[in-house]
């Protein structure tokens, strides 16, 4: 529905400006009319009502990527955005849209210092303008350090974890002993997603810090490797107008540690134990 | 009475029944599609050559991504799909070279139909692949290509049309399929801009008029040092909410003749100077190219006669 109204829109905007394309195909190469590929007629009234059809469901699938992503309802846009997942995935268009929003914030870096037996080898960071090139590599890079913040970021620990299933349990007890099932059923779904999800989400983790930290060491050699992010703030106008530089250690955060690994180590445990 | 009211009902639903056949399903002239094919199949190939120089690093069979990643995602069904999931990985460079190859023929119109549905294919493959490593590049990247493909992108500016004048063969048949591509491709492109530009309302910086520090004051996207705007704010301000401002009515003032000119230009400004000063030329430009597609037929060909005179 909403996108069938976003476009209705458009068209009601378009229709009242009185723009249509063919008023502006003044210097438009005429077909020629023996050509055999001519699209010669126009549609039949059939043919436009089945790609009309086609170009909803297509215009709902385009929407619901932004719809359910990063934020769904558990009501309604989620289910539709879980339902659509395989087009989203299949077409690559479950995206959310949200450039530099709702805020342009600091950067995160990952910072890796790669041992030799005890001898540290080598220390760096990605991404590393110096390093990385071009710079849509550079930026691919950043993207990489990002998402492992992110990852590590909005992940909560197994208390936190705990504390949320221990919740919607009471929740849907309350609704259950008050005769309130239907009300019970969109919580028992997300109690069982979460549940679902969250063992996966600790193995995605531990499997990416896994390929990155053996990735790094294949690249630079060395034994052993351990990972850090790091947050870079972003100095205030007070602070630049009175000489700070962007590039000062001051707006670096402490260095948080997130794995050590040995070279060829086996991929550890899951940390959430369940697989 | 009630035959007056039912004819006036009537009357309205035929003209949303017109209307939405005009703006689907008329006819209309390729070269917008054909200009788009040339500078988006140009980026795709610029962004997958790119690859090139780390792509034992995100695409090797010990990949710095997992290929279990994008998987581990959802957990539901994963159609996340990508030919390197099946590829052995000595075909890695092969395949490559062969993409690489596909793409430029995409972007020069040779068996455009073909190879733009190889394009689509192939960048969102290597997207799928890289998921973790992707940004607002591949994703404009991937519905131009997937739209590209199903229109008649390669009738001008092609090898395709160079072969066919040849050959002798007629003009250019104006076509619905060339409409219905450029138009999801305006849909798309206010889809993008509705939700950018409403996911920034949510943030107290695009209201207190600071979000432009904000990337100004950001290292690691930085290439061109404005942050001597430290001591203007009031210009951070009126650069913060003239974006906002733009992004968010987009999808509305894209469309009136009127404003349609000026809603380009600003977005050539915003997205040229995220790529001057951001580091970003790639992002910057395909939001440029995807902006193309709101140009007139009759402009893109008063454009190419000027260039020809």
């Amino acid at each position: 529905m909403a996108a069938a109204f976003f476009v209705f829109t458009i068209i009601q905007i378009q229709n009242y400006v009185g723009l249509s394309q063919t008023r502006l195909t003044n210097h438009l190469t005429m077909p020629d009319p023996t050509s055999k590929q001519a699209e010669s007629k126009s549609w039949t009234a059939q043919k436009r009502g089945w790609v009309s059809l086609l170009l909803v469901v297509y215009l709902i699938v385009v929407i619901s990527g932004p719809m359910t992503n990063p934020i769904a309802t558990e009501e309604l846009t989620g289910p539709i955005g879980r339902t659509l997942q395989p087009v989203h995935q299949s077409l690559f268009l479950g995206h959310g849209y949200r450039f530099f929003a709702p805020n342009p914030g600091p950067s995160h870096l990952v910072v890796f210092k790669i041992y030799d037996g005890a001898d540290l080898k080598r220390e760096g960071v990605f991404p590393d303008v110096a390093r990385h090139w071009p710079r849509v590599i550079y930026h691919r890079w950043f993207m990489l350090s990002e998402t492992l913040f992110e990852e590590m970021n909005r992940t909560p620990n197994q208390a936190s974890f705990d504390e949320t299933q221990n919740y919607l349990n009471k929740q849907i007890e309350r609704f259950e002993g008050a005769g309130q099932g239907g009300m019970a059923g969109p919580l028992i779904a997300r109690r069982d997603r979460l549940a679902k999800l969250y063992p996966l989400s600790i193995r995605r983790i531990d499997d990416l810090k896994y390929s990155v930290a053996q990735k790094l060491l294949e690249m630079f050699g060395g034994t052993r490797i351990e990972l850090f992010v790091q947050e870079r703030g972003l100095p205030s106008p007070a602070d630049v107008a009175l000489g700070q530089k962007l590039s000062d250690k001051n707006s670096l955060s402490q260095l948080y540690l997130i794995g050590e690994y040995k070279r060829d180590d086996a991929l550890p445990p899951s940390s959430a134990g369940s697989e | 009475m009630m035959t007056s009211q039912n004819s006036i009902v009537r009357n309205y639903f035929n003209d949303w029944l017109n209307a939405w056949n005009r703006f689907w399903f008329e006819r209309s002239d390729p070269i917008v599609l054909s200009l788009v094919r040339v500078f988006a199949g140009a980026m795709i190939l610029y962004t997958h050559f790119a690859w090139s120089f780390e792509l034992n690093t995100f695409f090797g069979s010990r990949s710095i991504i997992p290929d279990t990643y994008r998987g581990q995602l959802t957990g539901e069904l994963d159609l996340f799909w990508s030919h390197f999931d099946w590829m052995p990985s000595l075909l890695l460079w092969p395949s490559h070279v062969i993409v690489l190859i596909v793409m430029a023929l995409f972007m020069v119109g040779y068996q455009t139909r073909i190879t733009g549905i190889a394009t689509a294919f192939f960048v969102i493959s290597y997207a799928n692949r890289a998921t973790g490593a992707q940004f607002g590049l591949d994703q404009i990247n991937a519905f131009l290509a997937l739209y590209l493909a199903l229109g008649p992108s390669g009738e001008y500016f092609s090898v395709d049309r160079w072969l066919k004048k040849r050959a002798g063969q007629g003009g250019v048949t104006p076509s619905v399929m060339a409409t219905i591509s450029i138009r999801l491709i305006q849909i798309h492109m206010c889809v993008v801009y509705f939700f950018a530009g409403t996911g920034k309302l949510l943030g107290e910086t695009w209201w207190d008029g600071t979000a432009i520090w904000g990337a100004i004051a950001n290292l690691e996207y930085q290439t061109l040092d404005l942050t001597g705007l430290a001591s203007h704010m009031a210009i951070v301000n009126i650069i913060t909410y003239t974006t906002l401002f733009w992004e968010v009515s987009y999808p509305f003032l894209i469309w009136p003749r009127l404003t349609r000119p000026l809603w380009i230009a600003m977005a050539f400004m915003v997205h040229l100077g995220i790529g001057i000063a951001m580091g970003m030329m790639t992002f910057g430009l395909v939001m440029v190219i995807g902006n193309l597609a709101f140009f007139t037929p009759s402009f893109v060909h008063s454009l190419t006669n000027r260039s020809r005179a």
